[in-house]
C-alpha cells in the first residue's frame, strides 16, 4: 500500500521537470514550389546508309519543362529524431522535343505534350533538433516511391520509380502543449528527384531539382 | 548493268489498304495473307555464277528464318525441296529461284501471287531473282547479296507492299540511288555489297506483325490515326512516319483515305514525333496503282506540332496535320 502511494506522489513531480508530452502523432503539410526542367537527351531518327553507316533523317532533343509541383505530406514520428513521411505530389510538366536537322531541309520545330505526373513515395527523415524545439529545425531525408505519368489525351499512362533525396528546414510558428493541434509552422524543402523506367524518354532517367514551401500542422 | 530497284510484279492488280499502316496488298478490301500455319516453298535447282543451287537454298532458308523468328508474328515456313519448275508457273507450288529477265534492267527480283480475290488468301507465291545481275551469298562487295534481296521479296511473299521510309537521289544516268533506308521493304536496294537488309527494321516488323499477330502484339502495341490536309483538300498519298522517342523506331504509313486519313499500327506505347513528307523518293507506282489514286506530292516536309501519345491496345486521339505547298 505505501509503495503505491509513493509512486503516485513521485510521478507528478517528475512530469513537471521534463517535457510534458510526447511527440505529435502525425504531421500534415501542404505546399507548392518550383521544379527545374530535366534534360532527356537526344535521339536521332537514323536510316541505314549505303556505306554501312547511318543517314540522319532528323534529330530530336527532349526535355521536361520546369513546373510547379504540389505536395501533400503525412509525417509519422518514430523516435525523437526520426520520422517517416508519406508524400503525394502532383505536377504538370510539358514534354518538349526540338526536331532539327531534317535531311530534306524542313525548319527546326518544337513539338510538345502536357504530362500529368502523380508521385507517391515514402521517405525517412532525420531532424537535427528535437521536435519540441521552438527554433528552426533542419532535417534531411531520402525516399523511394512510385510515379505515374498520364500523357495528354489521357490515353496513355506509364508507371515508374521515383527516388528522392534532400533536406530542408521547419520553423514552428505555434507550439502548444495541449489541444488537438500541437504545432503549426512553415517548412522549406529542397530535393533532387529522379524518375526512372517507363516514365523517361531518351537515354537516361529524368531528374528534377525541386524547392517547395509548405505549411504544416502537427497533431 | 546497274540496278537499283526491287519491284513487285503484278502490283497493278492489287491495291493498298488505306486503313492500315505500312503498305499491305489488298484485294476487294481483304489483305493478302497466308492462312496455312506453315508455308511450304521450293527452290529452283539452278545455279548462277557465284551461287550454286545449294547456296541459293541456304540463303533463302536464312531469309525465311529471319521473318519466322519474329516473336510478334506467327508465320512459319518449310523447305519442300528442289524443283525444276519455274517461278511464275501457276502450279500451286511456291517456287523461288534464279530466272533471266534482261528486259527488266533495274529489277533484282520480283514476287508474283496466286490468291483468292474474295478472301485475300494467298494460294501460291513465286519469287524470281534476276540472273542478269551478279549475285553473292558471302557479302562480296561487287555483287548483290542474295539473302538481303530475298528478305525483301519474302516480305512481299507474306503480303507486304513497299515501305517509303528512305531517302534517295536521282542519278545522272537515270534511276535513283539510296542515301538511306529505314526498312527492308523500301523499294530500292542499298546496292552491291550491302548485307544490311538481312536484318529487319521496326517498320518491317510492325507490318508483318500486324498481318500475322502473335505474342500479344495487338494488345501490347497501339497506333496513331488522323488525316493529312493540304489546304482544304486531303493530301492523298502523303507519307507519315512515326518516330518513337524512346526506342528511335521509325514506322510509316500512308494517307490513303478519301479525306487523307491514315492509321499507323504496331507502335510501342509512348510519345511519338510525326513527320509527313511527299512520296518523292521512289516511283509512285512502286507503292500504289496509279489509276486508282491521285497522289499529292506538292507539299513541304511537315512535322505535327504536338507529340502524340500512343496507348497499348488502341489508338490515341485523331490528329490533323496540315501541310503547305512547296
Amino acid at each position: 500500500m505505501s509503495f503505491d502511494v509513493f509512486v503516485a506522489l513521485v510521478l507528478p513531480v517528475t512530469a513537471q521537470t521534463r517535457a510534458p508530452r510526447v511527440n505529435p502523432r502525425v504531421e500534415v503539410s501542404v505546399g507548392a514550389g518550383f521544379a527545374s526542367g530535366s534534360d532527356l537527351g537526344d535521339a536521332n531518327a537514323d536510316l541505314r546508309a549505303r556505306d554501312g553507316g547511318t543517314l540522319v533523317l532528323f534529330t530530336t532533343s527532349s526535355k521536361f519543362s520546369s513546373h510547379v509541383p504540389l505536395e501533400l505530406r503525412l509525417g509519422f514520428p518514430v523516435s525523437r529524431s526520426w520520422s517517416f513521411e508519406a508524400v503525394g505530389a502532383f505536377s504538370r510538366p510539358e514534354l518538349q522535343t526540338s526536331v532539327a536537322n531534317d535531311t530534306e531541309g524542313a525548319p527546326t520545330v518544337g513539338v510538345s505534350e502536357r504530362i500529368d505526373r502523380y508521385v507517391v513515395d515514402g521517405a525517412l527523415i532525420y531532424a537535427f533538433d528535437t521536435p519540441q524545439s521552438r527554433r528552426a529545425v533542419p532535417f534531411v531525408g531520402a525516399g523511394i516511391g512510385w510515379v505515374r505519368q498520364v500523357h495528354e489525351g489521357q490515353s496513355l499512362s506509364e508507371d515508374g520509380v521515383s527516388f528522392r533525396g534532400g533536406g530542408g528546414v521547419k520553423y514552428p510558428l505555434v507550439v502548444r502543449n495541449r489541444g488537438a493541434v500541437r504545432r503549426m509552422g512553415i517548412r522549406a524543402d529542397a530535393a533532387l528527384i529522379v524518375f526512372s523506367k517507363a516514365v523517361t524518354v531518351g537515354t537516361g532517367p529524368a531528374s528534377h531539382l525541386t524547392a517547395v514551401g509548405s505549411l504544416y500542422v502537427a497533431f | 548493268m546497274r540496278c537499283a530497284a526491287l519491284v513487285v510484279l503484278f502490283a497493278c492488280v492489287v491495291g493498298t489498304n488505306p486503313a492500315d499502316a505500312y503498305s499491305q496488298f489488298t484485294t476487294n478490301g481483304a489483305r493478302l495473307h497466308w492462312d496455312a500455319p506453315r508455308v511450304r516453298w521450293m527452290a529452283v535447282d539452278r545455279s548462277v555464277p557465284g551461287v550454286s543451287a545449294g547456296d541459293l537454298q541456304a540463303a533463302l532458308a536464312r531469309a525465311f528464318q529471319t521473318w519466322q523468328d519474329l516473336p510478334t508474328a506467327s508465320i512459319a515456313f518449310e523447305f519442300a525441296g528442289f524443283t525444276s519448275a519455274e517461278p511464275e508457273d501457276d502450279d500451286d507450288l511456291s517456287v523461288l529461284g534464279f530466272q533471266s529477265h534482261p528486259e527488266l534492267e533495274r529489277v533484282l527480283g520480283a514476287t508474283s501471287f496466286l490468291f483468292d480475290d474474295s478472301t485475300g488468301e494467298i494460294v501460291e507465291a513465286d519469287i524470281f531473282f534476276n540472273s542478269q545481275f551478279d549475285w553473292s551469298t558471302s557479302g562480296d562487295p561487287n555483287r548483290f547479296d542474295l539473302q538481303s534481296v530475298a528478305v525483301h521479296e519474302i516480305g512481299h511473299f507474306l503480303g507486304l507492299g513497299h515501305s517509303a521510309i528512305g531517302e534517295t537521289e536521282l542519278r545522272p544516268e537515270g534511276g535513283r540511288r539510296v542515301l538511306g533506308s529505314g526498312a527492308v521493304m523500301f523499294p530500292i536496294s542499298l546496292g552491291r555489297g550491302s548485307i544490311a537488309d538481312r536484318t529487319l527494321l521496326p517498320d518491317d516488323i510492325a507490318g508483318v506483325s500486324d498481318l500475322y499477330p502473335d505474342g500479344g502484339f495487338a494488345e501490347s502495341t497501339g497506333g496513331v490515326h488522323g488525316r493529312v490536309r493540304h489546304g482544304a483538300a486531303p493530301a492523298v498519298g502523303a507519307h507519315i512516319v512515326a518516330f518513337d522517342l524512346r526506342t528511335r523506331a521509325l514506322v510509316g504509313g500512308f494517307a490513303l483515305g478519301d479525306n487523307g486519313e491514315f492509321q499507323i499500327l504496331g507502335l510501342r506505347p509512348g510519345a511519338y514525333v510525326l513527320r509527313v513528307e511527299p512520296l518523292d523518293d521512289a516511283d509512285i507506282d512502286s507503292f500504289f496503282s496509279l489509276d486508282e489514286i491521285a497522289i499529292d506530292t506538292n507539299f513541304q516536309v511537315t512535322y505535327f506540332q504536338r507529340l502524340v501519345a500512343v496507348p497499348a491496345g488502341g489508338v490515341g486521339e485523331a490528329v490533323e496535320i496540315v501541310v503547305r505547298s512547296k
